[in-house]
């Protein structure tokens, strides 16, 4: 009678078990714990050996592998209810709610998938700030954030066509919200700026490529259905097995510190691989308690004909939502996403500094980008904030403890600082649909028109890109801080005063109606806002950074941009200015 | 040793983490099998089996011969616990509801019929489920409910983003109107008592004056057959109602503007808080009805709504005879109701029908007023309307209700019995 150990000895040495399994019998050996990494087609990602500090929990968080792990869910769990759904509108309902009353742990495998898809793409925004915040993006690993940009896009998407699937009104109408902002891109969407230039109609835009239709309908489902579970999958993996390979060659980011002893490496079996299953094991501990506690939501059945009052896109894309409030669609629903896509892999391009920061939580070594970035993501998550807790029916602004069933007013009609009437030939300035404000007839008044709100434009943009390469002095920080916040006040004040003289003249005194202590701090505070992060900041970091002027102008142009929302969410929510610029004939608002 | 570490070291060690952490992954897998195995239907069924069983075997001492018991506790033995459903794909309905009921599952109870009292389990045939097989009918398509559903909260609603709870009691005979065009005939239909009623409420009460059924009636109000019949949960501002969410469904809508004071179910703006112009509250009158006429008008109004009922099921039904009048006073009264003239100047005529903002407040009493006019005058008075009616507060809202034109609507032989009729009602001046 063998021994346990002469049984197993015989069963991993024989033929079969060797033609599986590289390596033979287990001997603990620094030689075999990377033999199993090497040889393990589904490990040999990894590499062998790792450094210490790389393994440490609070240095990733491990939000990445987290990512991939959701990802893997998240196939499985499809896959599953692929078995039990089929994308037709006549059907997609009734199989949902077949799953939720028929089907074994259907409601369980939904539930899952729903939760994981929420948490995916939470955790790659957070997997983006950690990247970030430890200089993990820098040379040599700039094409991955890039990557990482476009796979933070795919995961948006990948949810958004989910999204549908379950075919009620929350899916119709998050559907028709988020893609009806396709059909104002500029060029080529119907309700965008230049289109009608090209003979664009709802019949053959952008919106219509996505949904297969001018609405969304039958064809829509089995478009998304097919994106959902087919194309967008494919994508994300490819480019995965990039993103994934791409760190393997430029080598992990924790690198050793200036000033540490020589790296130590430990062996990635076990030391890696058990701290990404501890990982794996806690966040499913996570998913599937919240599976069983809280049900997916299913709303009825979708119909075209009632609309929902707010409908309101998922809420990744609230903040996009929002926006539409301050600017017009193509602005918030095109050129803003795009602005911060291209931003975000313009980052480490513009970095000038390759070295500094690299592989630790680096904010006092980079104070301009960890803050400039951080209240990016801040601003994106404020927006997403407001967009989903803080908006009601008619989009008006409901605090959480007010209810959706006592009636709003309507707020007062917005209005734009200049607009250009080509029809008529004038241009108006302080015009609302109630008060026509002050008209100049005739190409002067179109020059007119144009000069000034170029000149705001213009000046805002100009005075941002220069006023910091122009004062060579060093401002003492925390003075100027002081001296920002109490001329901002005084600006308010000053305003205020204006507005007491310039109340008279109707289109003045009709569009703003008020000037009281909360007109005075919106002036305020937007103001030392966009003081301190335009102005005070890069004057203090970037005037002697070793920027290029390409890179110098680059960051300035998307920190002004950013700040440019703050100033038109002032305007909007203080005065209720919705353009600078209005010019209809060609559907252009700034 | 700081907290910290003693954390890291002592408990949330990797070799505890991971045992833990899998343990308790096993044990909540566990649990979402539990939960989802344990369902509600499955303990009726159980409990159902067993009480049929112990009746069975009883009755098998009883009468120790009698081979049918046999036959029917094997039949209940064979079944096992399982999903029972009617697939009528005809009508689209899919209805689980004998999964629970299974006194009226046509295997395992061919005769629609249980001796049990207490729902689930009560089951009685009845001449319409006789006249409506399960297996061809299901059950939703006049019962209404989620059929999909199996648990019994969802099942009979109401529920969230349900919109069709169970209709029980009097407002069931509305489902009747979806296939039988003839509720009004008392002999072919019997049981439609509710719905006869309801109608000759709404006839009386004029109800058709302001409202419409299919694009025929007074221009004042909604469509009831397009609009309210059919009407959309989010599309109704329950915020007035005073229902809780629970509540909150179709029939008790409607329902309410019977019973309670339409004024306060739609206050509308009158004073322009919220919106550019001030709005009227409901130019509904309060009618107050009983709770019995409340649900057979309620029944009546929920008949008119729509179904997709394909072509088969529809029944054949005998035209509706047209009424006899004796003479011109008769057939005017009949065109005072057909028209809903009573809506708004009450059923006798005497008027008095509150209308918000109004500069005499209440409509027109007819009695009074027909007098002071001739008959050409009066003719020309009803053919060209009053609209709008005077406002007593300028700034206030337009009254809802106005006097609509009816010269495209009552022409000829009906304009004229209308104008005898309203002069026979007309109280005579003595000084003519």
């Amino acid at each position: 009678m063998p021994s346990l150990q002469e049984a197993k000895d015989k069963l991993i040495n024989s033929q079969i078990w060797r033609s599986m399994f590289r390596g033979g019998t287990w001997k603990d050996t620094s030689r075999d714990r990377a033999q199993h990494i090497l040889g393990n087609v589904w490990l040999h990602l990894h590499p062998a050996r790792i450094r210490q500090r790389a393994v440490r929990f609070t240095y990733t968080w491990g939000l990445g592998g987290l990512s991939f792990g959701l990802f893997m869910i998240l196939t499985v769990t499809g896959l599953l209810l692929m078995f039990y759904y089929r994308p037709s509108v006549e059907l997609a309902y009734r199989d949902i709610k077949d799953l939720e009353f028929a089907v074994s742990l259907g409601m369980f495998l939904r539930n899952l998938h729903r939760w994981s898809a929420h948490t995916m793409v939470l955790l790659v925004i957070l997997h983006m700030v950690r990247v970030f915040l430890t200089g993990a993006y820098k040379t040599p690993r700039e094409f991955n954030w890039g990557i990482g940009v476009v796979l933070l896009v795919v995961t948006l998407f990948l949810s958004f066509t989910g999204y549908l699937l379950p075919w009620d009104q929350l899916a119709l109408w998050a559907v028709t919200v988020g893609t009806n902002m396709a059909s104002a891109t500029p060029f080529a969407g119907a309700e965008g700026p230049f289109s009608n230039l090209l003979g664009i109609t709802n019949a053959n835009d952008a919106r219509f490529a996505l949904l297969g239709g001018t609405s969304v309908g039958a064809n829509t489902l089995i478009r998304f259905y097919v994106l959902h579970c087919v194309a967008v999958p494919v994508v994300a993996g490819a480019l995965m097995i990039v993103h994934f390979w791409r760190i393997r060659k430029d080598g992990f980011s924790a690198a050793p510190l200036p000033g540490d002893a020589p790296e130590k490496k430990m062996e990635v079996w076990p030391n890696l691989v058990v701290r990404e299953y501890i990982g794996a094991v806690l966040m499913l501990v996570f998913l599937i308690a919240w599976s069983v506690l809280q049900n997916a939501p299913l709303e009825e059945l979708a119909n075209a004909g009632v609309t929902p009052n707010p409908s309101k896109a998922p809420w990744y894309f609230l903040g996009l939502q929002e926006l539409l409030v301050y600017f017009d669609p193509w602005l918030a629903g095109v050129v803003l996403p795009g602005v911060i896509m291209m931003g975000l892999m313009a980052i480490p391009y513009v970095d000038p500094d390759a070295k500094r920061g690299v592989g630790y939580y680096s904010v006092k070594e980079r104070p301009f980008a960890n803050t400039v970035f951080l209240f990016g993501v801040g601003l994106w998550f404020v927006l997403i904030f407001i967009g989903t807790v803080l908006r009601g029916p008619n989009w008006s602004w409901y605090w959480p403890w007010e209810s959706w069933e006592i009636h709003k007013s309507l707020p007062p009609p917005s209005w734009s600082l200049v607009l250009v009437d080509l029809t008529d030939k004038a241009g108006v300035f302080f015009s609302s649909q109630k008060t026509p404000g002050l008209r100049i007839p005739g190409f002067l008044g179109i020059g007119a028109a144009l000069a000034a709100a170029g000149g705001m434009i213009g000046a805002y943009f100009g005075a941002g890109l220069a006023l910091p390469k122009l004062i060579h002095k060093e401002i003492p920080f925390r003075r100027a801080l002081w001296v920002t916040a109490v001329a901002s006040l005084f600006v308010g004040v000053a305003a205020k005063v204006a507005h007491v003289f310039l109340r008279h003249h109707d289109f003045i005194g009709k569009n703003i109606s008020q000037f009281g202590p909360t007109e005075i701090a919106y002036v305020a505070v937007v103001l030392f806002i966009v003081v301190l992060m335009g102005f005070l900041l890069p004057q203090k970091f970037l005037r002697t950074s070793p920027q290029s002027p390409v890179q110098y102008v680059t960051t300035m142009l998307l920190l002004l941009m950013m700040l440019g929302v703050i100033l038109k969410m002032g305007a909007r929510m203080g005065f209720n200015i919705k353009y600078i610029l209005s010019l209809p004939a060609i559907n252009l608002n700034l | 040793m700081s907290l910290k570490e003693l954390l890291l070291t002592r408990y949330f060690t990797l070799r505890n983490l991971f045992v833990g952490g899998n343990v308790v992954l096993v044990l909540l897998l566990a649990a979402a099998v539990v939960k989802d195995h344990r369902r509600e239907w499955k303990g009726v069924q159980k409990e159902f089996y067993a009480r049929e069983i112990k009746r069975l075997k009883e009755e098998k001492k009883a009468s120790p011969d009698a081979a049918h018991v046999d036959k029917h506790l094997a039949l209940l033995r064979g079944q096992g616990i399982k999903l029972r459903q009617l697939m009528v794909t005809a009508l689209d309905r899919y209805d689980r509801c004998i999964t629970c009921h299974l006194g009226y599952d046509t295997v395992l109870s061919p005769t629609q019929e249980t001796v049990y009292d207490d729902p689930p389990f009560k089951a009685r045939p009845s001449d319409i489920h006789r006249s409506h097989p399960a297996d061809k009918f299901g059950c939703t398509v006049c019962h209404e409910g989620q059929g999909l559903a199996t648990t019994a909260r969802a099942a009979h609603g109401p529920v969230k983003h349900w919109e069709d709870p169970m209709r029980k009691g009097a407002v069931l005979e509305a489902s009747c109107a979806k296939c039988h065009s003839n509720l009004w005939d008392e002999k072919a239909m019997p049981f439609t008592v509710n719905w006869r009623k309801g109608e000759a409420l709404f006839q009386k009460s004029g109800c058709i004056g302001c409202h419409q059924i299919h694009g025929q009636g007074g221009p004042i109000s909604v469509d009831l057959a397009e609009e309210t019949a059919d009407k959309p949960l989010s599309r109704i501002d329950f915020s007035f109602t005073g229902l809780s969410h629970e509540e909150r469904t179709l029939e008790n809508w409607i329902r309410l503007h019977f019973v309670r004071d339409p004024w306060t179910l739609v206050p509308g703006d009158p004073e322009g808080k919220h919106n550019d112009e001030p709005v009227p509250p409901s130019g509904m009158p309060f009618f107050n009805l009983s709770a019995e006429d409340a649900d057979a008008l309620t029944t009546y109004v929920l008949a008119l709504g729509s179904d997709r009922i394909p072509a088969e099921f529809l029944a054949p039904a005998a035209p509706r005879p047209a009424p006899a009048y004796r003479n011109a006073v008769e057939r005017g009264r009949a065109v005072y109701v057909k028209y809903g003239c009573g809506g708004c100047h009450a059923p006798d005529g005497t008027g008095g029908v509150r209308n918000f903002n109004y500069v005499n407040n209440t409509t027109p009493n007819l009695t009074k007023v027909v007098g002071t006019y001739t008959r050409p005058e009066l003719q020309e008075k009803i053919e060209k309307g009053v609209s709008p009616v005077d406002k007593k507060d300028p700034r206030g809202p337009t009254p809802s209700l106005y006097m609509p034109s009816w010269k495209e609507k009552i022409k000829g032989p009906e304009m004229d019995d209308l104008l005898t009729y309203l002069f026979s009602i007309a109280e005579k001046d003595e000084d003519w």
